[in-house]
């Protein structure tokens, strides 16, 4: 599965990136390090405040559930008491999806990966790289990044976002699952899904490379 | 990028010096726009990217089937969603309405839904029970002036872009068709509405300007970020190609000649007709692209001749 990415593209954020990953199109903006508002201040770490805006109409509850599960991610890779007392605003935009209204996963991928080159762009400090994979079991077929209508179908499916280090997936960072399923398949798509994830990193690395060799062309 | 944007007053010495001799900083001409790049989508119905300088704006139309508002039982609904997100700039917060971004959406509002651009009598399907009802959300991504005027070309836009499913009645039984199965339709769109911004600049002093005999001021068309945040009032008139006036909104700023008003909106008109072919043009090419791409000739029944 093929990223296309565009960063640099807001010249009002400090950070932003454009995604294309299947058939949903997503933008993330990132404003920090920024001054926060009072109650938004931690005394010794950035404060994050993540938005996300739906494709279309307003956003209800489930963006919220969305902005809760991306903040848990994000909090943890971000380093963030390299900024005391800033806040790091994180607006996700939402263009093109391709699953219906009770999937969120296609949705929450993108985000994710999105979210990677934007911090990237934004040069924030980041404990390490991270990747996010969406896996699906039809009748017992694992597949990845599976398109809508596949999605209806399916039995289960699960966003796995590994760290990155050393070229190498580490640590599960965050598991997202919906449906039914046995421990033991949760198991054997994990396994699965390393290779997956090592060689969207490599994807990653290339197209970062690309991104700082163009950022740094006058020298 | 701080959340209040305070420029020096060296820059803004140095704006005023340009403008006296005619120069502006983008070394634009005075009434001109600058270029739009658009974007259609060929996948899909009512997606649209508009670009203009580095203000960038993207809006989907989408539709669905709800009762109407009992006053109305014959017309559909249209909703307009023009809430600016801090994306686009950090002086619009995401949880509270800024009164610039209140005047932004409802200037667009009166433009596209008060001047009744969109046939709301024809997204009637059974009168008092179900009516379509028209959502256009404006997503802004970045802000660099002129929001006004980008919102509303971008709106009409998509607006001309987007087909709904077609549908068909038998015994109060609604079936709506796949846009696959059966070409779906256009919306009827009665006229298309262009916004002008004009904004005006006062090089002389407040007095000099309501008593002198001669006014000065300076007036602009589609202004960058820079300009916007120095100009001392602004007018958005809104017109169609058939010559008619929809909109004039000059909220309080710098008095302007009633003179000055007629001249601008006859200066306007040839850059309303420009637009609003650009629209025609631009949806032409993309039914075009998507009907060679589709293969849609191959469904044609009727002779070539």
């Amino acid at each position: 599965m093929a990223f296309q990415v565009k960063t640099s593209i807001l010249s009002n954020s400090d950070g932003s990136a454009e995604l294309i990953i299947g058939g949903t199109k997503v933008l993330v903006s990132i404003s920090g390090p920024i001054e926060p508002k009072i109650r938004q201040e931690l005394p010794n770490q950035a404060s994050l405040d993540i938005i996300i805006r739906p494709y279309k109409g307003l956003s209800t509850t489930r963006e919220k559930l969305l902005e809760d599960k991306l903040r848990q991610l994000l909090q943890s890779i971000i380093i963030r008491y390299k900024y005391p007392r800033q806040l790091i605003q994180i607006v996700v935009q939402f263009l093109i999806i391709d699953e219906i209204e009770e999937f969120t996963c296609n949705e929450l991928n993108a985000a994710i990966n999105c979210c990677y080159f934007a911090l990237i762009d934004a040069d924030l400090a980041l404990y390490s790289s991270f990747v996010s994979v969406v896996a699906c079991i039809n009748s017992g077929n694992l597949l990845l990044n599976p398109p809508g209508d596949i999605l209806i179908n399916s039995d289960s499916h699960h966003v796995i976002c590994y760290n990155i280090e050393n070229q190498k997936a580490n640590k599960l960072l965050f598991l997202e699952s919906d449906g039914e399923f046995t421990e033991e398949t949760l198991f054997t798509i994990l396994a699965k899904t390393v290779s997956e994830a090592e060689t969207l990193h490599q994807e990653q690395r290339k197209i970062i490379q690309a991104k700082i060799e163009n950022d740094y062309i006058w020298k | 990028m701080s959340r209040n944007l305070e420029l020096s007053t060296n820059q803004k010495t140095y704006l005023h010096e340009g403008l006296k001799n005619g120069i502006r900083l983008s070394n634009r001409d005075f009434l001109k726009f600058r270029d739009i790049d658009i974007y259609l989508s060929t996948d899909e119905f009512g997606y649209v990217e508009v670009s203009i300088g580095n203000t960038k704006i993207s809006v989907r139309v989408s539709s669905q089937i709800i009762k109407p508002y009992e006053d109305r039982p014959f017309e559909g609904i249209l909703t307009i969603n023009s809430e600016i997100s801090s994306m686009s700039s950090l002086k619009f917060d995401t949880n509270s309405r800024s009164q610039e971004e209140v005047l932004i959406s409802r200037i667009i509002e009166k433009a596209i839904r008060r001047s009744n651009s969109l046939d709301l009598e024809n997204l009637c399907i059974v009168a008092g029970e179900k009516v379509w009802e028209i959502i256009v959300d404006l997503n802004f991504w970045n802000f660099d002036g002129n929001l006004i005027d980008i919102g509303c070309f971008a709106s009409m836009l998509a607006l001309s872009h987007f087909k709904k499913p077609d549908i068909s009645i038998l015994n109060d039984e609604i079936k709506i068709y796949d846009i696959n199965e059966r070409e779906p339709v256009n919306l009827s769109i009665l006229h298309i509405p262009i916004c002008l911004t004009f904004s005006f600049f006062n090089l002389n002093s407040k007095e000099m300007n309501i008593k002198g005999d001669e006014a000065n001021e300076i007036c602009l068309l589609d202004c960058d970020l820079i300009e916007e945040t120095y100009r001392d009032g602004f007018l958005v008139i809104t017109l169609n190609k058939n010559r008619e006036l929809i909109q004039l909104s000059k909220n309080g700023g710098l008095p302007i000649d009633a003179q000055q008003l007629l001249e601008l909106c006859m200066k306007g008109q040839s850059i309303v007709d420009e637009l609003t072919n650009l629209i025609k043009t631009k949806i032409k090419e993309n039914e075009e692209e998507r009907y060679k791409s589709n293969n849609l000739g191959l469904l044609e029944a009727t002779a070539d001749r």
